[in-house]
């Protein structure tokens, strides 16, 4: 058969089916435009969003994890994965504070922080203080050789304490520490958060190895939240106890937008796969009885095959390109829409999206191609009595 | 034409065109399962969302603290304050509480003039004396743990939805009381679990208290702060803190606050509206009203659950058409092939004398018949295709779609419903084109 025959078989045959065939050109549109933008929003919408919070935070989400037991060091939370990590403080209502002078427990002490002096004099703290007597905190080396600690004014005032006195730090009856009283000072507001400065260090080490049963607060950091969960999961599988504060909720709220959008994609580009393979069938089977008698004509296989695929081929390219064009008018929507209620650009790559859709349009072409195939395996395998009987029913 | 020549004929026409009729199968099969499967799958996102808005609901609250102006310009700006932000319809509630001390003015002035330690204010010995004689009495230094009573303006509203929603979906296992209900009137007197135990009740104890009148005074020197009122319920410890002001010892109405000589504290007015971005918004139009009001500090956080509500519902207003359109095209594609491919069978019946209302019976019967084989295939399709989807979403994320549930058989009936009257329409419109015709075109299909 010449081509120029072919073409107008193929013009032919496509303007018989021309219904069927705008409407595969549609179909493939809608569920090539839809899955893309589906998937590609799901993803870059987390990715996006989190590199919003990143910038919002300045790089720097800090989080408070509180340990059950004293032996978790920097170290292993470091080995988590977050970027910086700080002994805050540590506290235990066990912890007693006896004073050497006359051998009894302070009370009102109920339960004594350690605290990281660098930490809690950091300019990012809120601590305020007046120094009474003494060595002004400041001063302080938190080594694990220091043995000075401070008493706020009031608790110093209720135990009979001054500057220069020697205490001891004990868990239940077991002497932890012994130290010397080096200031006196006044934080009106936090009086009750912090009676006592015990410096951390000089604590940690004695601590550790009376087995001291104490709870443990650090300062973590981390620089990006696309290591969230699994930094958070990590430390929480150590026993410890991660206040991810509100970043969970928007992360949370975030995730199922992901699940939706990316589950709807799966969803709808599974059944519209089902889809528009049925409306290829139905366009095969429109055409089922002119390929018979082109058969019985003695055509050739390959120019049946050409005859059929190529209306096919056109109406699934133009569909391609229809579906581009919605993508692209789906991609500034949904772009527009996320700046308008998250405050943020989705960015959406139009070349991703129009990767996407070519995949599908070749996905699609090999299962018309493997259809028709079929069709024509199926066609030739009859015998010819059999294909006129095909013809007159 | 009988009943039952029409539906046999139904059934032949039906086997007769297997593959056609699969096709349509097909078509609907598809159009049922996608609706329910993925109606099933945003009603379980839709409801973790709000299950994680209702969990804060209580911050969508506008709150202004009158600590300084004294009891009776606080009054007054509770009035002017709920008047100027309850003009928009989103408020959902609105609560007044007062806060008092326990111990009176005159305990207080008498303390501050023989210039005492105003912390001696603050230690006391408490005793609560209720009929039947259960009598329990605490030295309790209210200075290191501080408890108020607290008044409620009864005429607004005394136990707030959101609050009430925050705490159900935070306390699932917890009751806002142990015993009892909500206060109602004058006479009643809410007290709360902690603070009993604080002063030497059991469990037990607290709900033998139910419906007696009790007397709440200074074991030392006889001052009554609460008396004659009868206990209408007992909060539970973690509704004291997330449903009532918290360091609650008891709760009783403003009209009879106004009665004892209490020590007045503060007042704290809140209104609690439908929505974070409302609340922010009204926190703007108090400010710009001249009312100092304030929101919680996280509640920017928690709008952002809002705006991603938004978010889907704008994405699926868009979205959603525009796969219902493409089902749509589906379904045509495979009724389309149906009816051409049956006009030859339309004319010969209608030469064997059938009537235009026979021929469209016949359809009708073909397009229910298959609908509905595909409609129910396609329902119970969907629950296997949210079973594979559970499984998957469990694994990655902990989130789990239910496998069956109502609004998916709804979705899938309405799906099958809207396929079936599409079929029925697209059947008449072809009947009526096909009765038009000469027998003799038909024979030709042309």
């Amino acid at each position: 058969m010449k081509l120029y025959d072919k073409i107008r078989l193929a013009a032919r045959e496509g303007k018989k089916s021309l219904i069927y065939l705008v409407i595969t050109s549609l179909l493939f549109a809608i569920v090539s435009s839809v899955s893309s933008s589906l998937l590609l929003t799901a993803v870059n919408l987390r990715r996006d969003y989190i590199a919003y919070l990143d910038k919002s935070a300045g790089g720097r989400h800090e989080f408070s994890v509180s340990c059950l037991n004293v032996g978790a060091s920097t170290e292993e939370l470091s080995a988590c994965g977050f970027d910086k990590v700080e002994y805050y403080m540590s506290f235990s209502e066990k912890v007693g504070i006896v004073s050497v002078k006359n051998g009894e427990k302070l009370k009102n002490i109920q339960s004594v922080p350690f605290v990281s002096i660098k930490a809690l004099l950091s300019p990012d703290g809120s601590f305020e203080y007046e120094l009474v007597s003494g060595e002004d905190i400041a001063a302080c080396f938190d080594t694990p050789q220091s043995d000075c600690m401070w008493f706020n004014e009031a608790a110093a005032l209720s135990g009979g304490i001054a500057v220069g006195d020697r205490v001891q730090i004990k868990y239940g009856a077991r002497l932890i520490k012994e130290y010397t009283v080096a200031g006196i000072y006044r934080a009106e507001f936090f009086a009750l958060d912090y009676p006592v400065i015990i410096p951390i260090n000089s604590y940690f080490d004695c601590a550790v190895s009376n087995n001291a049963d104490i709870e443990s607060l650090f300062s973590c950091t981390l620089s990006s939240l696309s290591e969230f969960d699994r930094v958070i999961s990590a430390a929480e599988q150590m026993g410890c106890e991660v206040n991810t504060g509100n970043i969970e909720i928007s992360l949370s709220a975030m995730d199922y937008v992901y699940i939706l959008l990316a589950g709807l994609a799966l969803l709808f580009a599974m059944i519209a796969f089902f889809s528009v393979s049925n409306t290829f069938s139905v366009t095969i089977a429109k055409g089922s009885h002119t390929m018979t008698l082109f058969s019985l004509l003695g055509a050739r296989k390959s120019s049946i095959y050409a005859v059929y695929f190529f209306p096919y081929l056109l109406s699934i390219l133009s569909g391609a390109v229809i579906g581009c064009a919605v993508l692209l008018q789906l991609f500034s929507y949904i772009s527009s829409l996320t700046e308008e209620l998250l405050s943020f650009t989705v960015m959406l790559e139009a070349e991703k999206g129009l990767i996407l859709i070519s995949l599908l349009s070749i996905l699609f072409i090999l299962v018309l191609s493997v259809m028709l195939y079929g069709k024509f395996r199926w066609l030739t395998r009859k015998s010819l009595s059999e294909a006129v009987r095909e013809c007159d029913t | 034409m009988r009943i039952r020549d029409i539906l046999s004929l139904a059934v032949k026409n039906i086997l007769g065109y297997k593959r056609v009729m699969l096709r349509i199968f097909v078509s609907v099969l598809t159009v049922v399962v996608l609706c329910a499967s993925a109606s099933g799958f945003l009603s379980a996102v839709a409801r973790e969302l709000a299950d994680m808005r209702y969990k804060y609901i209580s911050e969508a609250c506008v709150s202004v603290y009158t600590a300084s102006v004294g009891y009776e310009q606080s009054c007054k700006e509770a009035d002017e304050v709920i008047k100027t932000l309850s003009g928009a319809s989103d408020v959902t509630c609105r609560r007044v509480m007062h806060q008092y001390d326990i111990g009176t003015k005159e305990e207080y002035a008498g303390i501050t003039a023989s210039g005492e330690d105003e912390e001696a204010f603050y230690c006391k010995n408490l005793m609560l004396t209720a009929e039947g004689d259960i009598c329990r009495a605490s030295e309790l230094d209210i200075y290191q743990k501080a408890y108020y009573i607290y008044s409620v303006d009864t005429d607004y509203d005394t136990l707030p939805q959101n609050l009430l929603l925050s705490f159900e979906r935070n306390y699932p296992d917890k009751t806002v009381f142990w015993y009892g209900e909500n206060i109602s009137s004058d006479s009643d007197v809410l007290l709360s679990a902690e603070f009993l135990t604080d002063l030497g009740f059991t469990e037990e104890e607290m709900g033998g208290l139910i419906g007696k009148r009790i007397e709440l005074k200074h074991a030392d020197d006889d001052y009554a702060y609460i008396d004659g009122l009868t206990v209408c319920g007992i909060i539970s410890p973690d509704a004291d803190n997330a449903v009532f002001g918290g360091m609650t010892a008891a709760i009783v109405t403003k009209n009879y606050a106004e009665k004892t000589q209490l020590k007045y504290m503060a007042t704290d007015i809140n209104l609690y509206y439908d929505s974070f971005v409302n609340a922010i918004s009204a926190e703007k139009k108090a400010n710009e009203a001249g009312i100092h009001a304030s929101v919680g500090i996280h509640l920017a956080i928690y709008e952002r659950i809002d705006r991603v509500s938004s978010f889907i519902e704008k994405m699926l207003a868009i979205i959603l058409p525009l796969i219902c359109v493409s089902m749509l095209l589906s379904v045509t594609s495979a009724l389309l092939l149906y009816y051409s491919s049956s006009r030859k069978n339309t004319a010969v019946i209608r030469a064997m004398g059938a009537g235009k209302s026979s021929v469209y019976l016949i359809f009708l019967a073909e397009a229910a018949f298959v609908a509905t084989a595909a409609g129910v295939a396609g329902l119970l399709l969907s629950v296997g295709v949210n079973a594979a989807f559970n499984a998957l979403l469990e694994n990655i994320f902990g989130f789990s779609v239910p496998i069956v549930s109502g609004i998916q058989i709804i979705s899938g009936t309405a799906a099958w419903g809207a396929s079936l009257l599409f079929t029925l329409m697209l059947s008449f419109i072809s009947v009526m084109k096909i009765s038009a015709a000469p027998i003799e075109r038909l024979l030709k299909s042309e």
